[in-house]
């Protein structure tokens, strides 16, 4: 089933648009990545999803229209940004972070019990996090910053999970855990749709991929035709000049 | 020229006005002197003060007591008041210009009250709430201006000089330079701008303009009292700024005569509504400037000027501006870095890089985002200070120097995410490069001497010249906030140009291109390189980077990872797995 | 000088460095998370004890009307933007305020005038920054800056129609004074610093236990981060300003009795209050406190030494705090935020 439906999707800044109408959809249950070179337009998206950024088209989610909604209303509904630079609350504590996260869910009158057992969920996903869970944001290491990001998204049970370049400036084994913990939510059926400039890891987790270029869509599909795609491999960091005569030898 | 002819006929009109309409056209005219000042403050740097009735109290109050008690001479009062408002400024502008902009106006606020407290408890100086009174009339020559009819012409003679030489500013060097610093300090650093330097000068500036119109309203009434310079009058100056369009003369003028006009009828039409009892023009005055910020934060103008013929730059065909001398000779050393780490808090963004580039060579810097190379750039432009090591540039230290004392030395850079000013032509934008080839101030620009000297009109010529370089000519009078991605991008390398680099740094000029753009890119970047220009190029496309570069430098979690000729790193394990996502099993 | 004297200046100093405290605690809540330099903060403290005057003398002040039209125009807006329930709710709140205000002028009893003059003040505070800043969202600190002293004019020139050029004098709510020393207090004093503790406590407490507090903190702290996480700016900013108004109005309450209340009095102590804040950057309670104390000392002493000139010296005490403020920041940007 279709959780979420692009269709003619625009974002522009003033008066200049970087996403030129694409469509994108997402199936319950999925991981689907948007991968391309800097300046696609792949955050823009993100951004115009979540309200952050001025986005005109048609947005289905879960079967309904969405109307422009400022990024408050569409967190109720549902659909929840990993934000790339994470914007955290560097004085405030993680555990203050991770309620945070649940509440708008509180204010709904959620009650304390279910707080209470995804506060426990996230810290077994992410155990680092229950070690720091009183010392504040602002002194945790980039991974660990990654980390809370995601664990105060996932404290608002979203349906749809946004993510923009979780690995981000981190090193090979922090990513290898980030995206340990995003194969685990996948599999336990959490929908997402993921911004990566780590093409392998992006292509290795997601189910299918959107490659964008100069705002546009210029080929989707499942990873592995993709990685055959020599439109993708030109567009995606030069991989060509690389990989064919390495992968030829 | 319909403005122009507007002016002279209001100057035609003063004999045939009745006394009223005489003394109203007064007030406006010293009105527009002060909120000329605002058109300067608030209009070009964004700055703003609450302050400038106290800036005319001032001058009032000296004009006052330099003619009546010491018997000067008017015109040596005038000076004496203009080199107290000017003092006061500095002093006032000095502790704020470095902070974030809402402490000017607080700063402000609190100088209005402490002087409205001054003028009317200090009885002894400024006769308290009584005021002074016979102060002399002016007289110009043998030509005694107690007529209001005569000293209309002087007051708008004021204002219009005034409105002439801030339009004058508005299209110099340093009229650009006001608008680059309120629409993003950073670009205005990093093509030389000393900010806190030139908010300083406009603040003094708008208040000698305040100082000027209080020495006209003393001189106009022959009496002085607080009351006219207190934080409502200041507060009546903004809102008629805010009113009428702050950011262009003519809205000054809009504003400050229809508020003016308002507030005689109001004073007649209140009073009779509600009763005498209360200020209700006050609460009018409120209200309306709510209304305008809420409705119409831009002013009135805007939608006069809509139906108005839109006006057109002239393209400056003169002779561009001289070359800078070129003083090492090519293959020399120009930028070294060295053992430069930046820490964040706790995070290391950039730790211990060391590379070179010569004159005349062309060096990738590349790495996965986040690796640390717009902090890199950041570092080398001085908008960062290096936790440790240096930068080094055609034999100055320049790590630890602010971007403005950079630039000059000759390095341009672009940014990742265009920082364009939207509201000015693509030409204006390009001609900001200029800035640190051109020398006229703010007092050169404000009387007209830069174009005088033709140092304007090079500007411009050159700023013409960088744009035939990038093929942008034909949109040179398009606002830059219509252009699409590409020529925002073609438009900052323009810009860089335009300052005539000896070191050029593109932040990711090819990101968000199409093809055919990125080809055209790399035509125009390979051009430059031909000619001489050196250039340090951060980029994700290796077509453009490999076809383009004479070394690269790799970049890793803030470290250096390799460095070589593009054919020596693109076989390079170690950058393939970090870089290109590709592990070295899967590639062998 | 002698040792009455001094302890004398130093308590005024003390007590009327409180009132600044308490003022600037509501210029740094309200700001940090609107980004609204809310100058009024000294019309919305006088309005409370002057609406109580009035009320106790059997009359029904225009505040209570102004009140009941926030209220409505914020119905009208709701409408405008397509709400349905929210706007009746208002509207009926607007003519429910009315009807206590009628009732309590009637009565004339003075705990209905010091709940009515609270919760006018409240409402209006509130309804103020739904009607005139929450429909520019965008704004710059600057423009906000410019609306909210229009709004200090409007509110001003309104006590003036509303309350008359007259200073009431409200009785204490601890009559009777205490000799501490030499040195004689009202007992009023100490109700003013009982509220302002209370106040401190009980912020410390929402910040630092409750959620909402922590909600609030989150978005002056990081406002897109904020809004990312759920938490509506809006919302918060209505807090905030509730918050703050409350903490005015008390002030008021309080203060009144100490000196007078008039429409032009609150003016002045909310300046000290923002020169007490820029102390701590407009964005340190602590900080805030220390200069509001710092020039509550400074006005009684200069009071004593050179009284007709005390508010000049109190406002060129901005000038060495913006000093040490800008050898703090040697940043580029500037500018805007």
């Amino acid at each position: 089933m279709k959780l979420l439906e692009l269709r003619d999707f625009r974002v522009r800044y003033g008066a200049v648009e970087v996403v030129h109408g694409i469509h994108v959809e997402v199936n319950e249950g999925e991981a689907v990545t948007l991968i391309g070179p800097n300046g696609a337009g792949k955050t823009s998206t993100l951004l115009g999803l979540v309200g952050m950024a001025q986005a005109t088209g048609k947005v289905r989610f879960n079967g309904k229209l969405l109307p422009h909604r400022t990024p408050e209303q569409l967190h109720r509904d549902g659909i929840v940004l990993v934000p790339e630079g994470r914007e955290l609350f560097p004085t405030l504590t993680v555990e203050d972070h991770l309620r945070l996260g649940a509440f708008s869910r509180i204010q709904r009158g959620a009650p304390r019990s279910a707080v209470e057992e995804d506060l426990e969920w996230v810290y077994t996903l992410f155990p680092r996090l229950r070690e720091r869970r009183r010392q504040l944001a602002g002194t945790l290491s980039g991974g660990e910053q990654q980390m809370l990001a995601i664990g105060r998204a996932l404290m608002s049970r979203p349906r749809l999970l946004l993510l923009d370049e979780p690995s981000l400036g981190l090193a090979p084994l922090v990513v290898r855990e980030i995206f340990r913990v995003l194969g685990e939510l996948l599999a336990r059926g959490t929908t997402m749709l993921l911004v990566e400039q780590n093409a392998r890891m992006a292509l290795q987790l997601a189910d299918r991929a959107y490659v964008l270029e100069a705002g546009e869509v210029i080929a989707q599909g499942p990873p592995q035709t993709l990685l055959q795609d020599p439109r993708v491999a030109e567009a995606y960091l030069g991989l060509r000049r690389v990989t064919t005569p390495t992968g030829s030898s | 020229m319909i403005r122009w002819i507007l002016l002279a006929l209001a100057f035609a009109l003063i004999p045939v006005l009745p006394p009223f309409y005489l003394t109203l056209l007064n007030f406006m005219a010293i009105g527009a002197v002060v909120t000329l000042g605002l058109y300067l403050l608030t209009g070009l740097a964004g700055m703003s003060s609450f302050g400038q009735a106290a800036f005319m109290g001032l001058a009032a109050y000296t004009a006052a007591i330099t003619t009546t008690r010491w018997g000067w001479s008017p015109w040596m009062g005038l000076l004496l008041a203009l080199v107290l408002c000017g003092l006061a400024a500095v002093v006032l502008g000095s502790v704020t210009v470095r902070l974030k902009g809402h402490y000017l106006p607080l700063a402000t606020i609190a100088w209005q009250m402490a002087l409205s407290i001054l003028m009317g408890n200090l009885v002894s100086i400024t006769g308290g709430h009584g005021g002074i009174s016979e102060i002399p009339a002016l007289s110009l020559g043998p030509l005694s201006l107690r007529d209001p009819m005569w000293f209309g012409f002087l007051s708008l003679g004021c204002a219009v000089l005034l409105a002439w030489g801030c339009a004058q500013l508005t299209s110099s060097r340093m009229g650009r330079a006001l608008r680059a610093v309120r629409g993003d300090g950073v670009v205005a650093a990093s093509f030389g701008v000393n900010l806190p330097l030139v908010r300083l000068q406009v603040f003094v500036l708008a208040a000698l303009f305040a100082g000027l119109a209080g020495w006209l309203h003393a001189h106009f009434l022959r009496f002085v009292n607080p009351q006219p310079f207190g934080l409502e009058a200041s507060m009546r100056y903004v809102i008629m700024a805010v009113a009428g369009g702050v950011d262009r003369i003519p809205g000054i003028f809009l504003g400050t005569g229809l508020l003016t006009l308002l507030g005689s009828w109001l004073q007649d039409l209140l009073p009779v509504l509600f009763g005498r009892t209360a200020q209700y023009e006050v609460i009018a005055y409120g209200l309306i400037l709510a209304g305008i910020l809420i409705l119409a934060p831009r002013g009135l103008w805007p939608f006069l000027e809509a139906h108005l013929p839109p006006r057109r730059q002239i393209l400056s065909q003169g002779r561009p501006l001289p070359p800078p001398p070129i003083p090492i000779p090519r293959s020399e050393v120009l930028l070294e870095v060295r053992e430069l780490t930046k820490n964040f808090g706790g995070l290391v963004a950039v730790n211990g890089i060391s590379f070179v580039v010569r004159r005349g060579e062309v060096v990738g810097l590349i790495g996965p985002n986040g690796a640390g190379k717009t902090t890199c750039f950041n570092l080398i432009t001085g908008l960062y200070t290096p936790t440790r090591g240096e930068v080094w540039f055609a034999g100055h230290r320049i790590s630890g120097r602010p971007p403005f004392a950079v630039h000059p030395l000759g390095i341009a850079r672009t940014f990742q995410q265009p920082h364009l000013f939207g509201e000015l032509t693509v030409l204006e934008n390009v001609a900001l490069g200029t800035y640190s080839r051109t020398r006229s101030g703010m007092l050169a620009c404000l009387v007209g001497w830069d174009k005088l000297r033709g140092e304007e009109q090079a500007s411009m010529a050159e700023a013409y010249r960088a744009l035939e370089r990038v093929g942008l000519t034909h949109l040179a009078q398009e606002k830059a906030g219509k252009l699409p991605l590409a020529q925002q991008r073609l438009l900052e390398i323009a810009r860089a140009l335009a300052s005539s680099p000896q070191l050029l740094l593109l932040d990711e000029p090819a990101a968000g291109l199409r093809a055919r753009e990125k080809r055209e890119l790399a035509q125009l970047l390979r051009r430059l390189a031909e000619g001489g220009t050196s250039i340090l190029i951060v980029d994700h496309d290796m077509d453009l980077i490999m076809g383009l570069v004479d070394r690269v430098v790799v970049m890793h979690y803030g470290e250096k990872l390799a460095e070589g000729a593009p054919e020596g790193v693109q076989q390079n394990p170690q950058v393939l797995e970090a870089y290109l996502g590709v592990s070295v099993e899967a590639a062998g | 000088m002698d040792a009455t004297i001094l302890g004398l200046l130093i308590a005024d100093g003390i007590t009327s460095g409180v009132i600044y405290g308490l003022l600037a605690i509501t210029i740094v809540l309200v700001f940090t998370v609107t980004r609204v330099l809310f100058v009024p903060m000294g019309e919305l403290l006088m309005y409370a004890p002057l609406t109580y005057a009035l009320l106790v003398d059997h009359k029904l002040p225009g505040s209570v009307w102004l009140g009941a039209a926030f209220l409505a125009a914020w119905g009208v807006l709701d409408l405008l933007r397509g709400a349905r329930r929210a706007p009746l709710l208002l509207f009926g709140g607007a003519g429910a305020l009315l009807g206590a205000g009628i009732w309590a002028a009637s009565t004339g009893s003075p705990i209905l005038a010091w709940a009515m003059a609270v919760g006018v003040v409240v409402l209006m505070g509130v309804a103020t920054y739904r009607v005139f800043f929450e429909p520019i969202p965008h704004a710059s600190v600057l423009a906000y800056l410019i609306l909210s002293l229009g709004l200090h004019f409007v509110l001003q020139g309104l006590g003036l129609v509303f309350f008359g050029p007259e200073q009431y004098r409200l009785p204490p709510l601890l009559p009777g004074e205490v000799q501490l020393g030499s040195v004689p207090l009202p007992k009023q004093n100490f109700a003013v610093y009982a509220l302002a503790l209370a106040w401190v406590l009980a912020l410390y407490g929402f910040f630092s236990r409750s959620l909402y507090g922590k909600a609030l903190l989150a978005c002056a702290i990081n406002r897109r981060g904020a809004r990312l996480t759920g938490i509506s700016t809006r919302e918060a900013g209505r807090v905030a300003f509730t918050l703050a108004s409350l903490i005015s109005a008390l002030g008021g309450m309080l203060l009144a009795p100490l000196t007078n209340a008039a429409y032009f009095m609150g003016f002045i102590p909310s300046l000290k209050g923002f020169v007490a804040a820029v102390l701590g950057g407009l964005v340190s309670y602590p900080l805030a406190a220390v200069g509001a104390l710092l020039v509550g000392t400074l006005e009684a002493f200069s009071a004593f030494y050179a009284s007709a000139y005390k508010e000049a010296l109190v406002f060129a005490f901005l000038l060495p705090i913006l000093f040490v403020q800008s050898l703090r920041t040697l940043e580029i940007g500037g500018g805007e935020e």
